[in-house]
């Protein structure tokens, strides 16, 4: 799975949401808190199988990668909440490892490496 | 009073700004939609369940519409919707958020009463978009609310009984329902029959400016005070007219056709236009026989009441002169039930 950049989301929120440079350093402190709870809440309910909360926190993945204009992560999030439906497989658990992986740099950043990207 | 336009530039304050009320348990989803929200003009407040924004409602209760998501804690969106159309005063326009393929939720959000939907990623020219277009709805709502509180006033100032209005509300529904089903060349769908109905009581909106001298007058009418009485037609139509060149409410549309025209004969020689026949819009047609029978059936300070078959008998006479047939062969088909519906108001008065 494509790495991130938070630069592209920068970008892509200032462009699509015509966002000021604060508004859209606020957006993104917000969104990486967001993404980092509920990847977190997913690793752990796909672990522990339990398939509603599973199928709750991909929802919820998938609504805060489509405003990011991450179109492709939110179909592997929304494929993955359809199948949450029905049971949690074990290849689940590995795609959401590549999903962390993935969204790494945009979860993990500090508030303060906003300002120096904008 | 409120402006249904969002505020645009420096606005005086005493103005106040169009509130909107966001729920999603996303908290960056909120503050994206807040921003985009805010340079609209829009005041914006937020809860993060359904929950939360009940108890704004209570707390903001000019807060008219709602902009919410459908999956969320504690409560979700479905029961919100549920909520707020069980225990609605004033309307609330609701619009829900949802992802492009989650067709059945959309489906369900609707059918449980919801306005419109935005589907994810909400950009800003699709929000804003749609919710100008849920105030404009709000304006009209407004609109008629106002006229109809006019039609009520209007009632205070009449000799008719108090339930003058309610009983023309059902007489006109059973004729347009039965129209609708009887006569498919008149083109009228059950919706524009109950929309008859609803707007009914608007007919006299006219004799507001009419002087109660000429109004409350006992016993007969002069030539010119009777000239003077047929303005009402004529100015309730202006009115209603002219809010509806400025709504477009297909209600308010009706209820100019209602106002102007009741008085039409199908023979051409009423007024305010003498026009005949088909001419005459059917929704004034089938007010005209309900007025007519209501105004047989009751009191006046010059007439007693008359039975139901008295009542009868002058309609039959005004078959194809001043009373479309047709309207008058749906009265025929049900009219026991316009005896019962007579009585029921006469002994509710």
């Amino acid at each position: 799975m494509k790495k991130i950049l938070v630069q592209d989301i920068c970008e892509y929120l200032m462009l699509t949401y015509e966002l000021s440079n604060v508004d859209t350093w606020k957006v993104l402190n917000t969104y990486s808190e967001v993404l980092k709870d509920t990847l977190t809440q997913l690793q752990s309910s796909v672990r522990n199988e339990e398939i509603k909360d599973a199928e709750l926190h991909a929802h919820s993945l998938k609504g805060a990668l489509l405003n990011l204009g991450l179109e492709n992560l939110a179909q592997e999030a929304s494929r993955l909440e359809q199948d949450f439906r029905v049971r949690i497989e074990k290849r689940h658990l590995l795609l959401v490892d590549s999903m962390v992986d993935a969204l790494k740099d945009v979860a993990n950043r500090s508030p303060d490496q906003g300002a120096a990207l904008l | 009073m409120i402006l249904f336009s969002p505020q645009q530039g420096n606005q005086p304050e005493s103005i106040p700004v169009l509130q909107v009320l966001l729920v999603d348990d996303d908290a960056a989803q909120r503050m994206l939609l807040t921003m985009t929200l805010e340079r609209a003009g829009y005041e914006v407040l937020e809860a993060s369940n359904g929950r939360e924004a009940l108890e704004v409602c209570r707390d903001y209760p000019d807060v008219r519409m709602i902009i919410t998501d459908l999956s969320m804690p504690v409560m979700d969106g479905f029961e919100l919707i549920q909520a707020i159309r069980a225990d609605q005063v004033r309307y609330m326009y609701l619009i829900v958020l949802t992802s492009t393929e989650d067709k059945e939720s959309v489906i369900k959000a609707l059918s449980l009463g919801a306005d419109d939907f935005l589907c994810k990623p909400a950009l800003p020219e699709e929000l804003k978009l749609r919710t100008m277009s849920g105030f404009r709805m709000l304006q009209m709502e407004s609109t008629e609310e106002l006229v109809f509180s006019m039609a009520k006033l209007s009632e205070y100032r009449s000799e008719e009984t108090g339930c003058h209005l309610e009983r023309v509300q059902h007489y006109t529904r059973l004729l347009a329902r039965d129209l609708s089903e009887t006569c498919p060349e008149m083109k009228i769908s059950f919706a524009q029959a109950d929309e008859i109905s609803r707007v009914s009581p608007l007919h006299d909106i006219g004799k507001v400016a009419i002087s109660d001298a000429i109004l409350h007058k006992p016993g007969r009418l002069t030539p010119d005070e009777f000239e003077e009485i047929k303005k009402h037609t004529i100015i309730g139509g202006e009115l209603l007219h002219d809010i509806y060149s400025k709504t477009r409410s297909h209600s308010i549309k009706i209820a100019y056709e209602i106002a102007k025209y009741h008085h039409e004969h199908f023979n051409g020689h009423g007024y305010p236009e003498g026009i005949k026949g088909d001419e005459i819009p059917i929704a004034a047609r089938i007010m005209a026989l309900a007025d007519i029978y209501d105004a047989l059936t009751n009191k006046r300070s010059y007439k007693d009441a008359m039975s139901h078959e008295e009542a009868k008998e002058i309609i039959l006479v005004e078959r194809g002169r001043q009373l479309d047939p047709r309207v008058i062969d749906s009265f025929l088909r049900q009219e026991d039930v316009w005896e019962t519906i007579a009585d029921k108001f006469m002994l509710d008065t």
